[in-house]
């Protein structure tokens, strides 16, 4: 009973470390006593749910008047709370801070691109400084790409359901 | 069963690599696996690599996988 107990404390305090470790590598705002922890298949599901009602908040913005710089700065506020969100779900902390490592050495920030970083980028990507273009493409541009890579997700998610049963976890090549 | 399948089906013990962009290397068989970070949650956490072949994307990380220590 004595070395069971002994094995659970010390399995206890390794992933207190490991968690310890992505706090570092993360900042504070990205973990939550509460936040219900998931599979990140599952996770990425609800990210996708909730990130496709982007179109229809931008069309009530529109009707609201705001003009594409407030649009996109909604639209970016939005998608990052999201992905805290999604990231404070996360099970696994070596995960949590590959993720804010990536991030960090992508965007200079472990929790995603900037605005400012959206718009460099738009404005390189479209190769033009007309920033009403800029903010258009920041609402959007993130949820057309995405949808485009989730839809071969599915596409081959079935298809291994077709051919192996589904795992739901996979694309195949 | 998919060469994907077959990939999360065996038994691997994964190395840091010290790249953030592919932070986890294995050698398999003679070949060289790797596994892309991706911008997660918006695309699946993970893409594996065989050599250069892109092998398809890991959501979650697979029970016969051993991450490094």
């Amino acid at each position: 009973m004595r070395p069971l107990l002994v094995l659970l404390l010390f399995a206890s305090a390794a992933h207190a470390d490991a968690w310890d470790g992505a706090r570092a590598a993360c900042g504070p705002e990205l973990f939550s006593a509460t936040a219900r922890k998931q599979l990140n298949y599952v996770i990425r599901k609800h990210y996708q749910k909730e990130e496709a009602k982007i179109p229809a908040l931008n069309r009530g913005w529109s009707r609201q008047g705001l003009g594409p710089e407030q649009r996109a700065r909604r639209a970016f506020a939005f998608r990052r709370a999201l992905r805290l969100e999604c990231r404070r779900m996360m099970r696994e902390p070596a995960e949590v801070k590959l993720v804010c490592q990536r991030d960090r050495k992508k965007y200079g920030d472990p929790n995603g691109p900037t605005f400012e970083w959206l718009v460099r980028h738009a404005k390189e990507t479209l190769k033009t400084d007309d920033l009403n273009a800029i903010y258009e493409n920041i609402v959007v541009t993130a949820e057309k790409s995405n949808r485009l890579v989730n839809v071969g997700v599915w596409f081959l998610s079935w298809k291994e359901w077709a051919l192996n049963g589904f795992s739901g976890e996979v694309k195949e090549k | 069963m998919s060469r994907l399948s077959r990939c999360l089906r065996t038994e691997v013990r994964w190395d840091e690599s010290g790249d953030d962009e592919r932070p986890y290397r294995a050698s398999v068989g003679g070949e060289n696996w790797s596994l892309r970070l991706n911008d997660f949650p918006a695309q699946p956490l993970y893409t594996l690599f065989v050599g250069a072949k892109e092998i398809g994307h890991v959501e979650d990380w697979p029970a016969a996988w051993k991450r490094p220590d």
